[in-house]
């Protein structure tokens, strides 16, 4: 990367109005600190606490994701385990949109996506019940979270969420999610 | 009395099982909640399982939680509501006066208990 290429990325990056973005190892210190970085600058932005604390909720949730299920992991014995993907933090049209990416194997595509069709087409009311039928059953399997991470972020989100898998190799797909608040 | 020092992703927790007070306060999002939470929650809900008329309070104080942390809490309130039927049990939602919204998450758990007393406290 040149000096140049450099700065294209950055020009980028702030054209989009970008407070925060991260693409590499995410870890569990990772997420506490730039917690720690989102209430500081909204604080400082006097965003709405109601507003700073749904952005804080989204990027947790999308961060733990990656940390919980991005296949590209690393395991180091004497430290927390990092699992790669990209998060971003940003503003457009006055609302905050937070956004994250990571690889995900082609075959747990179909189930993620199935899940994430039916709750974006769903009501408030809908997903209401759904959240309340999720909260009292057992975790779904392979679920090291709640299973209600993504209903919650559509509940909290001002519009539908979106998602889509693009091609990577033929191993894995990369998904990407976008929530607005 | 337990009490369990708050980091920065679990909170400060009190279980006084002697007077039935209880409280949790600060932020709950630890990578792995039901690691922080099984050997917490499963000796406190045992403890309330034997209860009898009993005064029962719970305080809770929760500055921001994940949504793993959340059915953590639901579940323990759906214990609550049942111990009702031979107990007094009152939860102190505590909030921010202007964090709307923890506010709307103790409404979604008050929404579900019928016999519990549940206060919500701005602060």
């Amino acid at each position: 990367m040149t000096l140049n290429d450099f700065r294209t990325l950055k020009d980028m990056i702030e054209a989009k109005n970008v407070i925060f973005c991260y693409n590499g190892y995410l870890s569990q210190e990772i997420i506490v600190a730039v917690s720690s970085m989102i209430k500081g600058k909204l604080s400082s932005d006097e965003t709405k606490m109601g507003i700073s604390q749904k952005v804080l909720y989204m990027f947790v949730e999308q961060a733990q994701n990656i940390t919980r299920y991005s296949p590209d992991q690393i395991q180091n014995p004497d430290q927390a385990s990092m699992s790669y993907g990209s998060v971003a933090i940003g503003t457009e049209d006055d609302k905050f949109y937070i956004m994250c990416s990571n690889r995900i194997e082609k075959t747990k595509v179909a189930a993620l996506k199935e899940k994430l069709d039916l709750i974006s087409s769903m009501s408030p009311d809908e997903l209401k019940a759904l959240y309340k039928e999720k909260m009292r059953s057992e975790a779904e399997e392979g679920s090291k979270g709640a299973s209600v991470g993504f209903i919650e972020m559509a509940r909290k989100s001002s519009e539908p969420i979106e998602f889509d898998f693009l091609e990577d190799d033929e191993t894995y797909d990369y998904f990407t999610l976008k929530v607005v608040i | 009395m337990t009490t369990i020092s708050a980091t920065v992703t679990t909170p400060k927790i009190v279980l006084d099982t002697h007077n039935n007070l209880f409280s949790f306060e600060g932020e709950s999002y630890p990578e792995d909640v039901n690691a922080f939470f099984d050997p917490i929650m499963n000796p406190l809900k045992t403890h309330l399982k034997n209860l009898q008329d009993a005064d029962i309070q719970f305080d809770f104080f929760l500055t921001y939680f994940n949504s793993a942390s959340t059915k953590v809490f639901f579940n323990l309130f759906a214990l609550l509501e049942e111990i009702t039927e031979f107990n007094r049990v009152t939860v102190n939602w505590k909030h921010h006066e202007e964090d709307d919204t923890a506010e709307e998450f103790g409404q979604e758990f008050k929404e579900d208990l019928d016999n519990v007393r549940f206060n919500f406290i701005a602060i």
